[in-house]
């Protein structure tokens, strides 16, 4: 991306050359960044948190905050965003006609339709990465409210047999 | 528990006739996202999943029409395709590789040996070494070069407090604020505020023609580059203030200022002045670059992040791997030439093929235009690989190479911003189609004649927020829900409020949270006890009242005088 990015500047600036394919190429790059970095913050817990009164609660808590939020904002909000994209793809895609022939580079509709189809392969890919990273959360912290549970079961029962 | 049913009943019909177009369900919503992110769960998918329900909500109860989130799949294709976003992780990127070379503490390494004889010396030297690494790591504007500055009492005062070793000061120094969730690099700041604005100028524009108000003015673009030169002034005017106020304590308290443990032990050979203006070169000439690339030759700012983040892979090369610092010196050389090249002779490609006398001389500067390509590619390749071969910085993770590790990093931040402004822009069209901005309309109606009054609450608002949900937040979410209404609520009464000027007010606010929080946490992170963090607490707040004075004094002379903001523009 760097790379490409001081390519198009040398041969914009210095060779008066606008080889769009680099600009492309960089904002689809912007474009991945979406979508492997929004799964991979959600799974590695990178994400911007408030931590002011998360910190301070138990594990027990925060696993219950965590699989409430995966189940009821990441996958809806995936769905939300995918459903609204999907259709502004579809409703823009009838606006438009592919020219399939060597022209189709330099034709404005053509362009349009490449343009569109590289924003839903983003959109589909982060959206669902996003949902599965949600329920990998949520099974992730489903998981901790089982140890815990049986922990405290472990816990009473050796305290009952001592008893 | 037949009352608690009657009253879920009594609730849950209220509800229901709530008026979602009044401004109640945005009310709703701010209460409800307020309280889901003050939880903990990650502040993008808080805002954006309690929005989404919300609106499934008004959906049902019919409170709006399916169409109204329409318009948010063709607002995310801009902000995908947009030019000012792309720079955001070529800048962020130029910022770690600094930060993660060790570039800074080696600058302050130099200086300790320099000055090591005279220790009040040190305090200004500090600060000199922090404005330059704020050039450094692509920062530009002066502003962030205070708030690095301003580290230095409070990191003094726990040296007294003998809590701190000499090391750990030093690797203080050399953290910069860059990388703490809290706090918003400065380029990353003005990128967004630039692109909220505009996309601000725009909702205005649409909200005028729904109020049937004439609109009165053109849609307004802004780029990166007006807010950078705007914010130049009050930031160096900050820095100043804050220089002598540190030289006239250093005077009247000398003993409360000095090394102590630095001096004590350091034995090796002070270095000689030759050595430390050599420290300075490499660091001076990449400053020099990036800044002339932005106020001198006016490159959009994809172009000049760039430049920034390809100038950062030479710095961290020249420092990790010096062996081959002549190849490095020749390709800035090569750089240059090229550049400079380009601006005496046509290399226009276009022109080249138009123009039927194509001369010998032109197509000698051609052949050696294409040398200067070459050697700067050879350059390139001989930068990047020593720092994919050098192992990683952080020891136990020794087998990603240094580039990977930076990379990672990059990828996790600029990913968590954008994260975080796809979400504010699904909030922002949800609280709109819940009826906020006839909330905000009433809010601003109580300021009818007090136009000054209105600004200032904008800014209260957003510190508020800023403070109660880290700054980054106030900035995505507060500023695109409040200044659509602010313009308007201006043009309405017949006043121009300069977007410029008001975007860096709202900088400057911003950023004194932002560097309060960073300091806490840096301390958190540095401090061996929970004890000794409450005793440093205070010190912290003692170390933040001048500051607040200072930059309540740079606000109110920004706004009184908005000519410090709008000159240099102007000049440029």
């Amino acid at each position: 991306m760097i790379l490409a990015q001081f390519t198009w500047l040398i041969l914009k600036n210095i060779y008066g050359i606008k080889f769009t394919a680099f600009f492309e190429m960089n904002w689809l790059s912007v474009g991945l960044l979406i979508i492997a970095g929004c799964a991979h913050n959600l799974l590695s817990n990178k994400h911007l948190r408030i931590q002011s009164f998360y910190k301070k609660t138990s594990a027990k808590k925060q696993a219950i905050i965590n699989l409430l939020g995966a189940v009821l904002f990441v996958i809806p909000t995936s769905a939300l965003i995918f459903g609204l994209s999907w259709e502004f793809f579809l409703s823009e895609l009838g606006k438009h006609q592919f020219l399939f022939s060597l022209d189709a580079f330099s034709d404005p509709s053509s362009l349009r339709i490449i343009g569109l189809c590289a924003f839903i392969f983003i959109i589909i890919f982060f959206t669902h990465l996003t949902a599965l990273a949600g329920i990998s959360m949520a099974s992730k912290a489903g998981l901790t409210l089982h140890k815990l549970k049986s922990e405290i079961l472990v816990k009473t029962a050796n305290e009952s047999r001592k008893a | 528990m037949e009352f608690l049913y009657s009253n879920f009943d009594l609730f849950t019909s209220s509800l229901f006739s709530m008026n979602w177009q009044d401004g109640a369900g945005a009310l709703c919503l701010l209460i409800l996202s307020s309280v889901v992110i003050y939880s903990g769960f990650p502040a993008a998918f808080a805002l954006v999943g309690v929005a989404t329900l919300l609106s499934f909500y008004a959906l049902v109860s019919g409170g709006i029409g399916g169409s109204a989130f329409t318009p948010f799949a063709a607002i995310l294709e801009k902000l995908l395709t947009s030019e000012t976003l792309l720079a955001l992780p070529l800048f962020l990127f130029s910022a770690i590789i600094i930060e993660r070379a060790f570039i800074t503490e080696n600058l302050i390494k130099n200086f300790i040996n320099h000055w090591r004889q005279k220790s009040e010396a040190m305090l200004f030297t500090v600060s000199l070494v922090d404005i330059i690494v704020s050039g450094l790591a692509a920062i530009i504007c002066a502003l962030f070069a205070p708030l690095a500055a301003l580290r230095m009492p409070l990191l003094l005062k726990t040296e007294n407090h003998q809590l701190l070793n000499s090391d750990r000061i030093t690797s203080l120094f050399s953290k910069g604020p860059l990388l703490n969730p809290k706090f918003i690099p400065i380029t990353v700041m003005l990128i967004l505020v630039a692109e909220l604005f505009s996309t601000a100028s725009i909702s205005s524009i649409d909200l005028a023609k729904n109020q049937s108000v004439a609109p009165g003015v053109q849609i307004a673009s802004y780029t990166p580059t007006d807010f950078f030169i705007a914010a130049l002034v009050p930031g160096f005017l900050f820095t100043f203030l804050y220089c002598l106020y540190q030289l006239f304590l250093m005077f009247k308290y000398p003993s409360e200022y000095v090394f102590k443990n630095i001096e004590k032990e350091r034995d090796d050979t002070p270095s000689s002045k030759a050595e430390l203006i050599k420290s300075l070169c490499a660091p001076g000439v990449y400053a020099a670059i990036v800044l002339s690339a932005l106020l001198i030759f006016k490159l959009p700012i994809v172009e000049v992040a760039a430049i920034a983040a390809i100038g950062s892979i030479f710095l961290a090369s020249h420092h990790l791997a010096p062996e081959k610092n002549n190849i490095y010196l020749n390709t800035v050389i090569s750089f240059l030439c090229l550049f400079f090249l380009s601006k005496m002779f046509a290399l226009d490609v276009n022109k080249f093929e138009s123009s039927q006398n194509i001369g010998p001389l032109n197509v000698a500067v051609f052949a050696i235009s294409i040398f200067f390509v070459g050697y700067i590619a050879y350059g390139i390749y001989n930068a990047v690989t020593p720092l994919m071969k050098s192992g990683t910085v952080k020891q136990e993770r020794a087998t990603h190479s240094f580039m990977s590790e930076i990379l990672m990093e990059t990828f996790e931040h600029a990913s968590k911003i954008i994260t975080l402004l796809i979400a504010a822009l699904l909030y922002i069209l949800i609280f709109k189609q819940l009826g906020g901005d006839q909330l905000l309309k009433l809010f601003y109606e109580n300021f009818r004649g007090n136009d000054a009054f209105a600004i200032l609450a904008s800014i209260l608002i957003l510190l508020l927020v800023g403070k109660a949900f880290t700054p980054i937040i106030a900035l995505l979410i507060a500023v695109p829900i409040l200044l659509p209404q602010l313009l308007l609520f201006a043009k309405t009464n017949g006043v121009e409020i300069n977007m410029v000027w008001f975007g860096v007010l709202i900088i400057i606010a911003l950023q004194t949270l932002g560097f309060y929080s960073f300091s806490i946490n840096e301390m958190e992170k540095n401090v061996d006890s929970e004890r000794s963090l409450e005793v440093l607490k205070p010190q912290i707040f003692q170390t933040k009242i001048p500051l607040i004075i200072f930059q309540i004094l740079i606000l109110t002379l920004c706004w009184l005088f908005p000519q410090l903001v709008l000159s240099l523009g102007t000049v440029i």
